[in-house]
């Protein structure tokens, strides 16, 4: 579904991310992991278009969207959960969740904010207050549910567990594997390797701009890279 | 009571152009100098250059002009050097009113014009308060075209531009398709300029440097109240023309632009973000 072909991306003159391929296949989930300045987010906003390719190219079912501009890529069906979530902190949740709706699409926006409440029922009871006034928690079910609220294909999300709690991380976590097991597909960027392998069946390592390592969880969970730098003193991460 | 008119009439054309800095210093981080002589433009298009046609018709020349030069000035002049370095595109705009200034100039001669209000210059007598049809007139539509502004913004429609103006690049990410909005604003920064020109020119002198004067003052009163609301950029506006009416009134007219820009050091000393409001969050 979504394919980059030897994708450089950076930031003006400067290359981050220097020779990426990467798939995310339909209705399949995907984690993305790798130390500090790996390129991570890079790569997401590479693919969020708002970085745009300095080489190499991006399709969107079997279509060329190198080029496309952000804005227009929300409405093919692929929607951002950013970095530190972003929501819009002077409107309230159900003008969040409305905003992003209608950007995409004008019909149901009522029935589709419904469906964000129903996953997330203390949104529904916070609807009236500013985002701003959210907790971490609360944000990222925000940020979460401003993108479902598109009914993407695709659903980004920049770190997940960053700044909550586990147990809040967990129940979010949990929302976003059952999602991705009704078929939504997901491409995870995560620090928590643990919460990463949970969610997604396949994944990334990425390291100074490149991929180091790929292949499925099973795969991944038997090399040294994974075990010694993501997954060491087993059982008492996560 | 008739510096209290006063104060408010030239309060409120200022709020006009500083409306027109806030919609787009919200959006943009752009801060626009040249809509104080694309309002100039607007006054010689109103009351010089077409003074045969019926004044609706030249009224919305003005209008249209305005809009026009707003557009292309940021689509061909400002646009590719304020994603680089905003700064540059400020002063570059600085320098284009000065353009503007020249070429009307060249064009129509730089002594002042007079300019026959359309609303006719009889007085009005309320109460104790005597008050020109003009001044009626500037209240009037400039109270409309601010609640427009505040309407247009808190509708649904609205709800994307006040997106946009909290977090541009998020916005852009769920779809609202940021570069057009920004072109619209342009435009409507364009109308608000026109305004404030062609109901300046009856109070003010027209003439080409009117156009700096108004931009410099409607700036001062914007960071007055806080330029990163368009609200507090107009309230602040208004308390600027207060101030200036009553300071010539009871003090001195002579020093009123030694007034308005000592304002201007106090507030950038004391409360930067304005006396009422807050910077947007600019990202460069």
């Amino acid at each position: 579904m979504l394919e980059l072909t030897h994708a450089r991306i950076g930031y003006g003159p400067v290359t981050v991310v220097g020779d990426l391929n990467l798939t995310v296949g339909d209705g399949e989930s995907v984690f993305l992991i790798g130390p500090n300045g790996a390129g991570k987010s890079t790569t997401l906003r590479g693919i969020s278009g708002l970085n745009g390719l300095q080489a190499g190219t991006m399709t969107w079912d079997g279509q060329d969207i190198t080029h496309l501009p952000a804005s227009r890529r929300a409405a093919r069906g692929i929607a951002v959960v950013p970095e530190g979530r972003h929501v819009f902190t002077q409107l309230t949740v159900q003008e969040n969740l409305e905003v992003a709706a209608r950007a995409v699409n004008r019909a149901a926006v009522r029935e589709r904010i419904d469906e964000v409440f129903d996953l997330f029922p203390r949104l529904r009871e916070r609807q009236h207050s500013f985002g701003g006034l959210l907790s971490g928690g609360e944000q990222q079910m925000l940020a979460i549910g401003r993108a479902l609220a598109q009914r993407p294909r695709l659903l980004i999300i920049d770190e997940l567990s960053l700044g909550l709690a586990p147990v809040i991380y967990q129940h979010v976590g949990e929302t976003v594997r059952e999602l991705a097991a009704g078929g939504l597909s997901v491409l995870l960027v995560e620090q928590n390797a643990r919460l990463a392998m949970r969610i997604c069946s396949r994944g990334y390592l990425l390291a100074h701009g490149e991929v180091v390592l790929a292949g499925t969880v099973e795969e991944l969970e038997r090399t040294d890279e994974m075990r010694d730098l993501y997954l060491g003193g087993l059982g008492k991460v996560g | 009571m008739l510096l209290l008119a006063g104060g408010l009439v030239t309060g409120s054309i200022y709020a006009l152009v500083a409306a027109g800095y806030a919609v787009l210093y919200t959006a943009t981080g752009f801060v626009n100098f040249a809509l104080g002589a694309q309002a100039m433009v607007a006054g010689y298009l109103t009351y010089v250059w077409f003074d045969t046609l019926p004044v609706m018709l030249r009224i919305v020349i003005a209008l249209a002009g305005s809009v026009v030069l707003s557009v292309l000035s940021w689509v061909l002049i400002y646009r590719r050097v304020a994603e680089k370095d905003i700064l540059a595109a400020v002063i570059m705009s600085f320098g284009f009113s000065i353009v503007l200034a020249e070429v009307v100039q060249l064009a129509a001669g730089g002594i002042p014009r007079p300019a026959r209000s359309p609303a006719g210059t009889e007085a009005h007598t309320l109460g104790p308060l005597s008050i020109s049809s003009h001044s009626v007139t500037v209240l009037v539509v400039s109270a409309i075209l601010f609640t427009l502004l505040g309407l247009a913004l808190s509708s649904r429609g609205g709800l994307a531009i006040r997106a946009m103006f909290q977090d541009k690049e998020m916005a852009e990410t769920i779809g609202i398709p940021t570069n057009r909005v920004t072109l619209w604003l342009f435009a409507v920064s364009g109308i608000f300029a026109a305004a404030a020109g062609i109901l300046a020119a009856p109070i003010l002198s027209l003439s080409p440097h009117m156009g700096t004067r108004l931009a410099l003052i409607a700036f001062v009163g914007a960071v007055l109240g806080g330029l990163g609301t368009i609200r507090s950029a107009i309230a602040g506006s208004v308390l600027l023309g207060l101030l200036e009416a009553f300071f010539a009134g009871y003090i001195s007219a002579d020093w009123r632009a030694t007034l308005v820009f000592g304002v201007f050091i106090v507030v950038l000393v004391a409360k930067p973000t304005g006396v009422l409001g807050r910077v947007a969050a600019v990202k460069v």
